[in-house]
């Protein structure tokens, strides 16, 4: 890998009071890649994303997106980036193609309707439910109308917070070809996700977070499915300070 | 963008259908509060035009008549409320409307509206005012109070912050769509108030005046209350923390500071009770001269001088009537007691009403309450106006008379002796004038400031939260 990481946290650290929720992380996603963040619930995958989205300030170590410092500049650090969270929470009185038109215009763009058709289609919503209220859309469907949005923005780094929780399996499948789809189009990837197959699936790089350390940094290719779990469970119930996990030679 | 997120709510708050009973219930109050007002005021005024006339028309029916029967026979003072009193009724139903005005002594007014009210009436009945500085403010508290909380506690405010929304145009969005709702209901209650059958009288032509005032500082109000709203919703980390927040400001600023300023106002400037003033008044009255007794020590010092003045030796020989002279001795005497108890009393007030004015600058409640009544015309000052124009005026009248009873041809001891008809009917009647705008408002700084400072405060407070929440210091 040549390209500029377009996501990096160099020694970041993170406290909530006594809590520490992101220790001296480092981690770096580079243009076309696509990094998958696995850890239990309370690992500081979300606050990792937080602190790239600018919504959280790092209490030591810096953040940067596509060479920005959020902190100093988070309008132009957002400018480079998308996010999709675990449910895309959208006006349930507005049709999927509003909703794309809305947090378009919101950011500062008009987009004319046949393109907004032509983002939400190639995120795989049918045509006929892009005209639907989002009312009644599921869950999967408020994913790619998310994933519409973040077309819709050319943004150079997508980040998602546990975007297949709650997927069934095609909608899981549809939504990580997409992904793939977007990191092949050169832009940086960054998700956290606790479907381990998922993450093996996608190919990329992993990495295995546990009280707010990156204890495990590995290329999917490396592992297969079944060695990637005995590994992260060996991370989950190890006691702080534990040697690495051995690599199982296949 | 600011449009656009208003236009989200409004949207919000027209398919969400539980919203609607709270709201439309605070446009019907609003809107029937103003058009019983306008009626009553309608009522009212016909009334007061009767009464008016019949009053005139029986001070001229006297035809000719002795000045000093006519002191006594008296007229009457009758204060006309503007237009902009069916919008803020302020102290006026509590204060008389009509002062008997003769010799001899000031009138008090009379015929207040809570004399004719029931015993079971604690309060008087609540008008558009009263329900656009409590009711609306509590409706926008519940609206608001959960508007930009509901995109918080969803993540679509997150969502729109990484896409580029502006963290102030997400909540001036938010405080344009309340303050549009809080205008919509102020315009109901003025377009329902607006009566295009006002006579041109004074008061009228007044509230031409008045009407853009009272519009433009309730719409300052009203967005300092949409701002807070918001402001509160931004800072405070839930909405339920911010509901209870700002229902506590709501029940501090509209029922608690007010009564407490206004136990404070009256604890530390006291007004004498109404008995104890009646017997000092008397007091100071009696020690003075009587025009009607002719053994009255300073009045026999008065006519020896004028005996001397004139180089006669007794009063019938003097060339005017010096029980007219008697008479205005009398009056002007009484005239210094009034000024002085009056006056003392006048003082008092104006220092409950000056501390009552500083507790608005930590009130923005108390601050457009005091400022609604003085744009109406129906607050203390202008009560104090109507008292000391109908006593100039009183006192005037009689003076002419006493005039008239003096150098009108008759001698000393001719109590038969009559003015005119035609003299007695160019006595013009009373008529009340409007203080000037800017004269009102010069009682009412201290609200002008409160309202301006509580504005930029609270723009402050939001544009600092807007900056936190675009920098992740503010959770969103």
């Amino acid at each position: 890998m040549t390209a500029e990481p377009m996501l990096q946290a160099s020694s970041v650290t993170r406290r909530f009071g006594a809590l520490t929720a992101v220790d001296a992380l480092d981690l770096e996603v580079r243009a076309g890649e696509l990094f998958c963040l696995l850890g239990a619930n309370g690992a500081g995958k979300t606050t990792t994303i937080h602190l790239f989205l600018c919504f959280l300030a790092p209490d030591a170590g810096s953040v940067r997106v596509g060479g920005v410092d959020p902190v100093e500049d988070p309008q132009g650090a957002r400018r480079q980036l998308a996010y999709i969270p675990e449910n895309v929470a959208l006006y349930p009185h507005l049709s999927g193609i509003e909703s794309v038109d809305l947090f378009c215009r919101m950011g500062g763009t008009r987009l004319p309707p046949a393109r907004l058709e032509e983002l939400l289609e190639r995120s795989g919503l049918a045509r006929a439910d892009a005209r639907r209220r989002v009312s009644g859309y599921s869950k999967g469907m408020r994913q790619k109308v998310g994933l519409a949005i973040a077309y819709a923005r050319e943004a150079k780094a997508l980040v998602l917070d546990e975007p297949l929780s709650g997927l069934d399996p095609e909608a899981a499948s549809d939504f990580c070809a997409e992904l793939g789809r977007i990191r092949d189009g050169g832009a940086a990837v960054l998700m956290t996700t606790h479907d381990l197959f998922r993450a093996k699936e996608l190919g990329g790089r992993i990495g295995i977070m546990r009280a707010g350390r990156l204890v495990e940094e590995l290329a999917a290719s490396d592992v297969d499915a079944r060695e990637l779990e005995r590994l992260y469970l060996h991370h989950m119930r190890a006691a702080p300070g534990d040697a690495p996990a051995p690599r199982a030679t296949s | 963008m600011m449009g656009l997120v208003a236009r989200l709510e409004l949207a919000h708050w027209r398919r969400n259908r539980a919203l609607w009973r709270p709201l439309l219930a605070t446009a019907l109050a609003v809107l029937a509060a103003a058009v019983w007002a306008t009626a009553e005021d309608a009522a009212q005024r016909e009334a007061h035009r009767e009464a008016a006339n019949e009053a005139r028309g029986q001070w001229e029916a006297q035809g000719a008549k002795h000045p000093h029967g006519m002191a006594h026979f008296g007229d009457f003072a009758f204060r006309p409320a503007g237009p902009l009193a069916r919008l803020d009724r302020g102290v006026q139903a509590r204060l008389g409307k009509v002062i008997f005005m003769e010799g001899h002594r000031q009138g008090a007014p009379m015929h207040a509206d809570v004399a004719r009210a029931g015993t079971v009436a604690r309060f008087p009945r609540p008008d558009a005012a009263f329900l656009l500085h409590t009711l609306v403010p509590l409706l926008l508290v519940f609206l608001g109070g959960a508007g930009l909380a509901r995109d918080r506690e969803s993540g679509r405010l997150k969502l729109a912050l990484v896409h580029g929304a502006r963290a102030h145009a997400v909540l001036g969005g938010h405080t344009l769509a309340l303050w549009g709702l809080g205008l919509a209901l102020l315009g109901l209650g003025v377009v329902a108030a607006l009566d295009t059958n006002v006579e041109c009288g004074d008061p009228a032509h007044a509230a031409i005046e008045r009407l853009p005032a009272f519009v433009v500082l309730h719409a300052l109000f009203l967005a300092l209350v949409a701002a807070g709203v918001v402001a509160a919703t931004a800072w405070l980390p839930s909405a339920r923390a911010a509901l209870l927040t700002l229902l506590a400001a709501w029940v501090l600023g509209t029922a608690l500071l007010p009564r407490a300023a206004a136990g404070v106002a009256d604890a530390w400037f006291p007004l004498p009770s109404q008995d104890d003033f009646q017997a000092q008044l008397r007091a100071s009255r009696e020690a003075g001269p009587d025009g009607h007794d002719p053994r009255d020590a300073f009045i026999a010092t008065r006519r020896e001088a004028m005996l001397r003045e004139h180089g006669v030796d007794t009063v019938e020989a003097l060339p005017l009537n010096f029980d007219g002279i008697a008479m205005q001795l009398d009056e002007e005497f009484g005239n210094r007691v009034w000024d002085e108890h009056y006056g003392a009393l006048s003082h008092q007030l104006a220092r409950q009403v000056r501390a009552v004015s500083l507790a608005a600058l930590v009130n923005p409640f108390q601050a457009i309450d005091n400022l609604s009544m003085t744009l109406a015309g129906t607050d203390l000052a202008h009560d104090l106006a109507f008292q000391e124009q109908a006593e100039a005026h009183r006192r005037e009248l009689i003076a002419k008379l006493n005039h008239e009873h003096a150098y009108g041809g008759s001698r000393t001891g001719d109590w038969s002796a009559e003015a005119s008809a035609e003299f007695l009917a160019a006595l013009g009647g009373f008529t009340y004038r409007v203080p000037p705008l800017a004269e009102a408002l010069r009682g009412r700084v201290a609200e002008l400031v409160a309202l301006t400072f509580w504005a930029l405060l609270l723009l402050a407070l939001q544009r600092r939260a807007a900056r936190r929440l675009e920098r992740g210091t503010l959770a969103c």
